[in-house]
């Protein structure tokens, strides 16, 4: 495909930069891939991979021009296992339609990212997607175990397998996941598998304040609850969904906490036992439910991207990550950063692993962009400053790449460049992305 | 051309869009022709209208992104657009098919036939449709629900009008039980197959006469049979109004004929009558879920469809390969030889083409009168 009509949209993603590719393809086949890494790597054309460019760091763009190569046609099942309890697919598969399809086997493929419905596996892989469910079951990392790539060159590598266990010479799987594509191509996943658990129930609570939410989340962790889900969401935020919210909010509300349990149908249970008869009390708002009500509850949590364009036609969103102690003060922090800049700033995301989405709205000119890229700097500095990460989950793109080196030391930036020229010794996987 | 809201690339839109579920072709999907129109208003890129003219071609107008989209883009409205400012030849052809339907009817259409491989509809499935007969399941109460109350016209769009008459008859005689149905000059086109083939000034046209009958019949209800001509009077019909009074009150007329089907009490003739209903992408399947009640309680067994048939208009003419290929996969799904029932003249033109010897009726041609 080459006309601009037909290629614009392949040169942008959820980031909504934008550059124009010279070339879109759409492989069907992991052949077809071999012999576009092979002519890719020959003439030193950069390789961007793609498939539902969800993703909101701009790692689909293709800034430095090059083939957007789609992987939405390589979408096939290749084996789906319940002795081993694996999958082997193809990255273009939808992870929200691979979870339904193991569900009716029994089978379970916890990662869980806000965008399951729309991203692919492969995409999840090349970010290392985390999600809501990283609380109990972590992230997509630790449900990779082999990886089929094709390497720049067309030579293919195959890494890790099928076995639970593997401590044989150093993690080439662990260096792929998480890649952006900037390592090689991937053709084959296998994926770890857990049985689906019997019951899932989850809880909504509300509190006039985003402090004493995080307290009672903290509580439910001390008195022994592992959930699967720790969510929150601050007052800004609930004001940006009570419209389009299935669920109502009263004005009072300052913070709330979203939780979910998954086991057998006796430990769920039991988990709402202790929430009802003692966390709960003093909530303002106290709604729990399986089946459609969670479903209801969790559409809460899923509607606060698009709904937080409400107040600011862009956004510059983090997804910094800091120790779990540390939340209420970077939230804190980043709301009054934000006063000061005079932009909206909405906070949410998992409390469970301390991850905090963050938020920075702001209206078209040049002015309020510079103020937001300002403010993100602030915050940045400030996650930073308690132990955090710029990025918990969405990875680096190219929308985090100015910020690396305040968190990467020099050393480790330069072993990270030496690993991926060992791959891709000419730079024509994804390149001016990631790291 | 006027600002539109800016997409998110949240890609809702790729899961409900029939055309790239189909192809996996993502310059095909809403959220492509949202951003490249973007694009193309944003003017610093080099992206032109003609770039971008073909693929708005390629648009279903189902309107099925617009229920998901976050930010209440409604994408045939930009394809609309972009159509208007790129005629084409194939836009051509398919405004002059859709204002020569009464010649092709009446059978003084030689010529038109005679192009007829241009056509974006073979006209012998067209022609023998009208002659087929109805499946007459359902037999109606033989006293009135209620007492007519006041007056009303019938809508049945170029499907009553001429691809099959017996809707017009039955639409009027099942209004009769409602309203005082009114004697005036038959209505044209509804105008939507021409304004998403972006020829709106023939639309509006279209659209005009249509307001004139309603005036000159004194602005009385009017029972609207097929889907897209309902999207049509009740969406693209309010902003042609200058009065708001007026305007309020032609919303106010819209009456959907499933709604008067649904309250009556209908029995089935004989048997068992089995058949898997069409959404029309125009109306939801919630709407017509009082349709189902009713005809489920008379002893139906009803299957929901809830896919595209891929009619796509003037799309047709600009892409027949996915429009059969989406026609042919709806038939795969249902099984050829199944019942099937829709709500929409351009639904069942679809069904019916992909299927000529299938069995594809309006709900109007399971009521005996």
């Amino acid at each position: 495909m080459t006309s601009a009509g037909e290629m614009a949209v392949y040169g942008s993603d959820a980031s909504r930069e934008f550059a124009m590719p010279w070339v879109v393809v759409r492989p069907s086949s992991s052949s077809q891939v071999r012999e576009l890494l092979k002519w890719a790597h020959m003439e030193r054309v950069p390789l961007v991979p793609r498939a539902r460019a969800s993703n909101v760091v701009g790692a689909c763009v293709p800034v430095r021009g090059g083939v957007v190569v789609s992987t939405l046609r390589l979408n096939r099942i290749l084996d789906i296992d319940d002795t081993d309890f694996v999958a082997e697919v193809e990255p273009g598969i939808i992870t929200a339609e691979l979870q339904a399809l193991l569900e009716e086997r029994g089978l379970f493929y916890p990662p869980d990212p806000a965008s399951a419905s729309i991203s692919t596996i492969g995409g999840n892989v090349a970010q290392n997607a985390g999600g809501l469910r990283a609380v109990k079951y972590g992230v997509t990392r630790d449900y990779v175990l082999g990886l089929d790539v094709i390497l720049p060159g067309g030579k293919p590598l195959c890494v890790g397998g099928r076995n639970l266990k593997d401590v044989v010479g150093l993690s080439l799987l662990d260096l792929f996941v998480g890649s952006e594509g900037t390592l090689g191509f991937f053709s084959r996943i296998i994926l770890r598998l857990l049985p689906m658990p019997e019951d899932s129930l989850s809880i909504l609570l509300g509190y006039t304040s985003l402090s004493r939410a995080v307290d009672v989340g903290i509580q439910m962790l001390r008195r022994g609850l592992v959930p699967v889900a720790m969510e929150f969401m601050d007052a800004d935020v609930i004001d940006c969904v009570r419209d389009i919210s299935p669920i109502s909010f009263s004005p009072s509300l300052g913070g709330l906490l979203l939780v979910m349990f998954q086991g057998n149908k006796g430990d769920v249970s039991h988990c709402l036992k202790v929430v009802k008869e003692g966390i709960a009390r003093g909530a303002h708002l106290f709604q729990w439910g399986r089946e459609a009500q969670e479903k209801e509850i969790w559409e809460v949590r899923r509607l606060i991207n698009p709904a937080s364009h409400r107040l600011g036609e862009h956004k510059i969103a983090l997804d910094i990550a800091v120790p779990r102690s540390r939340v209420v003060e970077v939230v804190e922090k980043s709301k009054g950063i934000g006063g000061e800049y005079h932009l909206p700033v909405l906070t949410f995301g998992h409390l469970g692993d301390g991850n905090i989405h963050v938020n920075i709205m702001y209206g078209d000119g040049e002015e309020e962009f510079r103020a937001a890229k300002d403010a993100a700097s602030k915050i940045l500095g400030v996650t930073l400053d308690v132990g955090g990460t710029i990025s918990g989950e969405h990875g680096v793109g190219i929308i985090k790449l100015p910020y690396i080196s305040r968190q990467l030391s020099p050393e480790e930036l330069r072993i990270m460049r030496g690993i991926k020229r060992l791959f891709d010794p000419h730079n024509i996987m994804n390149p001016g992305k990631a790291y | 051309m006027e600002q539109i809201p800016s997409c998110l690339f949240c890609g809702r839109c790729l899961n409900v869009c029939p055309l790239f579920q189909l192809s996996l072709q993502e310059e095909l999907s809403p959220r492509s022709k949202a951003f490249s129109l973007n694009l193309l208003l944003r003017g610093d890129d080099p992206i032109t209208l003609e770039d971008i003219s073909p693929l708005m071609g390629i648009c279903l107008g189902c309107g099925r992104c617009y229920e998901e989209c976050p930010q209440h883009i409604f994408v045939p409205d930009m394809v609309i657009r972009v159509k208007e400012r790129c005629p084409s030849f194939k836009r051509w052809v398919f405004g002059r098919f859709i204002s020569s339907m009464p010649w092709i009817f009446q059978g003084m259409g030689g010529i038109v036939r005679g192009i007829g491989a241009m056509l974006p509809v073979p006209l012998s499935v067209l022609l023998s449709y009208a002659s087929e007969p109805p499946a007459d399941a359902f037999e109606l109460p033989d006293n009135p629900p209620s007492s007519p109350h006041s007056p009303a016209l019938v809508f049945t769009g170029c499907g009553g009008a001429f691809l099959r008459p017996i809707w017009s008859e039955r639409a009027l005689f099942i209004t009769s039980f409602f309203y005082e149905p009114i004697s005036a000059p038959p209505f044209l086109c509804c105008g939507y197959p021409l304004l998403f083939a972006g020829l709106r000034e023939k639309a509006k046209e279209y659209m005009l006469k249509n307001i004139e009958i309603w005036r000159d019949a004194g602005r009385p209800s009017i029972v609207v049979s097929c889907a897209t001509c309902e999207l049509a009077l009740s969406r693209e019909y309010p902003p042609v109004f200058e009065d708001e009074k007026e305007r309020e009150r032609w919303r106010e007329s819209i009456v959907s004929l499933s709604s008067l089907v649904s309250k009556l009490n209908m029995r089935l003739i004989k048997g068992d009558l089995d058949f898997v209903f069409h959404r029309p992408c125009h109306l939801s399947l919630e709407y017509f879920e009082k349709l189902f009640h009713v005809m489920r309680g008379a002893g139906a067994k009803i299957v929901k469809e809830d896919n595209c048939c891929g009619f796509g208009g003037s799309m047709r003419l600009e892409n027949p390969t996915l429009c059969d290929m989406l026609g042919r996969g709806m038939w795969e799904r249902i099984g050829k030889e199944n019942t099937v029932v829709s709500g929409c003249t351009g639904c069942i033109i679809q069904l019916k083409m992909m299927n000529p010897s299938g069995s594809v009726f309006h709900y109007l041609d399971l009521i005996k009168i």
